[in-house]
Formats: structure tokens, sequence, C-alpha cells
């Protein structure tokens, strides 16, 4: 034990005399893991997010496909869908995408259907009579709406239509409404100009969840243009969005692995004139091979150690405090509209030991195998290089 | 003081700041349980599908309901331009 700590003494000290190197190598290293952890921290927490958020939506989605595009729906086959054994309830949605020339945004228009239910995440509440409105609030943030203020969005015959606003989606729900514009079902249809007795898609209620698959079969078999949609699909799909396999994870994940490879390989080629002649004044001064071993591993292990450690910090706070500002900017492309993150940290113990795994252990490896190289030579010969 | 002292002394420090945000994830967890299931309630309530995070292309706004895999989506000669598709599109 003694040894050892006087070894890592020396390892301190050896460490400090080559400063600006070890400087270099703490930074490069560090970066890479605050890379990769970003990652892994904002892909976790939206993740761990979306899987709750989920579990509110509806069983099962149908659309109808024309020619392999997502067509309007006649409402007429809510009929037979609604009578399948099964299924406890359907309802036509009304929705659509719109273009705002004038703050160059894309925004939701969605359709309230039902009756208004008080939300907590709504101040105000949803809109009941025709030329009534609910916002998110990155809509609200861009046109300077506010509760009781006014919208103006221009319609399919390029007129502009005046909705009042009468409810604000809280800030806390950006992640599910920041460019929602919920107005009637009636002034969804209105708006866009949809032919009488049409909607969206519809959204199916079973509750029995191991039926939704044979009802789908059946819809499909019913109505073979229509599309269905069900719960598991939906959730899936998130699911790998957020993996490892993702887009997003591997071409991040390919960039840093690809840094820290040439890192580690520039390590495992060789060693620098000094590191040989240090190893071979340890040798003849009376180091044996296994002390000098141990030394380059205390070095190795300060070195990433501390680099893993300072990585995952910064990395955290680069996603839980500052919101994931360099990712987010990759995220969110050509979005005027984007969602602040106010993401929950998740803490994945699993992939904190993996991660550390895969960059503490290869480095480790990559100081001390070049160093048993020079160790095991005789001393005169690697102080003469 | 010895050098390994301070190694460890910064080491432990390092540690504890890992182990105070663990705490702290657990405890932002905790309070954010209530606004989680508002959020469930607002999507059984509007039918939402999706979250809104890019925004910049249909498909990439409401990713469950457009095609999984969809070369030349809007015709044939549109490829894949948006900076956030790649980051968005799923591996099957």
């Amino acid at each position: 034990m003694t040894k050892h700590l006087k070894i890592i003494d020396y390892a301190i000290t050896s460490l400090l005399r080559r400063r600006y190197k070890s400087f270099a190598i703490l930074a490069a290293y560090s970066l890479t893991v605050t890379t990769l952890a970003s990652v892994l921290f904002l892909t976790h927490a939206l993740r761990t997010e979306t899987d709750y958020i989920m579990q509110g939506v509806p069983d099962l989605i149908v659309q109808r496909t024309i020619a392999g595009r997502h067509e309007l729906i006649p409402v007429d086959y809510a009929e037979k869908i609604g009578a399948i054994p099964g299924v406890s309830g359907i309802r036509p949605r009304y929705w659509g995408y719109y273009y705002d020339g004038l703050t160059e945004a894309n925004y939701t228009l969605l359709g309230s259907g039902g009756e208004p239910a008080p939300l907590q995440m709504l101040t105000g509440r949803l809109p009941v009579n025709p030329g009534e409105s609910a916002v998110g609030a990155g809509v609200a943030a861009l046109r300077g709406s506010a509760v009781s203020g006014e919208l103006i969005l221009v319609n399919s015959r390029n007129i502009g239509v005046l909705f009042q606003v009468t409810g604000l989606f809280r800030s806390e729900s950006n992640l599910l409404t920041n460019d929602l514009v919920v107005l009637t079902d009636r002034d969804i249809v209105d708006f866009f100009g949809f032919p009488p007795g049409e909607a969206t898609d519809f959204a199916v209620s079973i509750p029995q969840s191991s039926e939704i698959q044979t009802i789908a079969a059946k819809i499909k078999q019913l109505y073979p243009d229509t599309r269905p949609i069900t719960k598991r699909e939906l959730t899936r799909t998130y699911d790998m969005v957020f993996g490892w396999r993702s887009g997003m994870m591997l071409t991040v994940f390919c960039a840093a692995i690809i840094a820290f490879c040439i890192m580690a390989w520039d390590k495992a080629t060789g060693l620098s004139a000094d590191e040989k002649l240090e190893i071979g004044i340890l040798k003849a001064i009376g180091w044996d091979t296994a002390d000098v071993l141990a030394l380059k591993f205390w070095e190795g292990l300060i070195i990433s150690l501390t680099a893993f450690l300072s990585g995952m910090i910064l990395a955290y706070v680069h996603v839980f405090f500052f919101n994931g500002f360099v990712l987010a900017a990759v995220i969110k492309g050509w979005s005027v509209l984007f969602p602040t993150f106010r993401l929950t940290p998740a803490f994945n113990l699993f992939y904190v030991l993996i991660m550390g795994f895969f960059t503490v252990v290869p480095y480790v490896a990559s100081t001390v195998i070049p160093t048993w190289r020079a160790a095991i030579t005789d001393p005169d010969s690697v102080m003469r290089g | 003081m010895r050098p390994s002292s301070i190694l460890f002394i910064g080491l432990s420090l390092w540690l504890s700041v890992q182990f105070f945000m663990h705490v702290q994830a657990r405890r932002q967890l905790s309070d954010q349980i209530n606004a989680e299931q508002q959020m469930c309630l607002v999507v059984s309530r509007l039918g939402l599908s999706d979250i809104c995070v890019t925004t910049d292309a249909r498909y990439l706004r409401n990713l469950t309901l457009s095609d999984p895999v969809a070369p030349y989506l809007d015709h044939p000669g549109a490829i894949e331009h948006f900076p956030g598709g790649s980051f968005w599109v799923p591996v099957h």
C-alpha cells in the first residue's frame, strides 16, 4: 500500500513535469467524454420523459392512405370501426400544419374535440365557441399573444381569420404543446377547407390492450385503404429514435470514438524519447519492471479518471443546467419554433459504467502496453534510444 | 501535503459533485412526476401522438404518423435536406 502511494506520488510529479502535454491530453479526453455523456444524458432524459407522456396517446390511430400518401378520412368510416367488438370509442381528429409567413414558423393546428376539460397545464380554457383558440408557449412568444389576446391566421382561402386566445399552455408542457394552436373542430374544418364529412384521422379507444393488434387487422380488412397505427408502434418509434442505434447517437458516438481512438493510438504506438529515458533511468537505479508498469498504470488511471469525472460533470451541467444548448442546436435544424429543454435529469448508472469502461480501460491499456515493451529491454539500450 | 493526498481529495471532491448531482436528479424526478401526470392528461385529452421538438418538416414533427422509411417523400427528386432529419429518423 505504502509502496503504491509512493508510486502515485511519483506519477503525479511526473505528470506535472510534463504539464503542458498532460493538460492537453486531459482537455481532449474530457471533451470526448463530455460529448459522449451529453448525448447519453440528453437522449436518456428525452426517452424517460417521452415514455411517461406517451402513456396517454390514443390506443389506435387510423389514417387513410391514397397512392402511398396520407389523405383525409371519411367520417362515415367511424360507424363500422366503432361497431367492431372491443372498441369502446372512436373520435375523428381534425388537425393540420400551418406555415406562418409572418414569423416563418410551422404551427400545428388541432381541433379541440369533445367537451372542454380543465387542464392544469393550461392557463385559461380550451376553445368552446367558434373564433376561440388556445396556444402553446412558443406560438404565444412568437406572436406576442396572451390570454384574452388575439391571433390572426390566414386560412386556405387566403383570408385573415381572427381568433380570441382563451387559453395559454404553460411552458412546462413545451415538449408537447410548443407549436400548438388549438381551435374548435368546426374552425379547423373551415380554416383548412376540409371537404364536408372528412377528418384528418381517427383516434380509437380500446380498453383491452391485447386486442389492439387484432382490431387493427380487422380495420385493415374492412377498409384496405386505411393504415392503423397502434399505441405500441407509436411508443416504439421514440424508443428507436432515442436508442443507441438512432442517427443522433450513432453520429456523435462515432465522431467521439474516432477522436478517442486517434488519441489512444498515438499513445499505444510508442513512447516519446523523454519517457523512454525516464524508464531507462528508473530501471538503472533499481526499479523493477513491475514497478515501472505500476507507475505507468497509475499515470494512465489518474489522467483517465480525472478526465472521465470532469467530462461527466461538464456533460451534466451542459444538458441539465444549460438545456443542452450545443446539442439542441443540432436537433433543432431549421426549426423556428423550438422548445427550451427543461429536462428532468435521468441518471442511468448502467450507461455511466459502460462509458467508464469503454473510455478508461482502453486508455490505461494503451499507456501500459508500450511501457511494458520499453521496460523489458535493457536500460542501457532504452536510454540510448 | 503529499501529491497523492491532494489527488485523493480532488477525486473525492469530484465524486461528491457526482453524488450531489445524482441526489438532485432524484429530487427533481419526484417533483416532476406531477407535471408529467398533467402532461399525460393533455395528451389523452387532445389525442396527441407526438412530442414537439423539431418542427421544420412535418415528418419530423409527427414522427410516429409518418412513413418509417420514405425516400422521395414529396416528389421523386426530393432527398432528405432538413438537418434534423439525419438525427431523428429511426433505425429499424
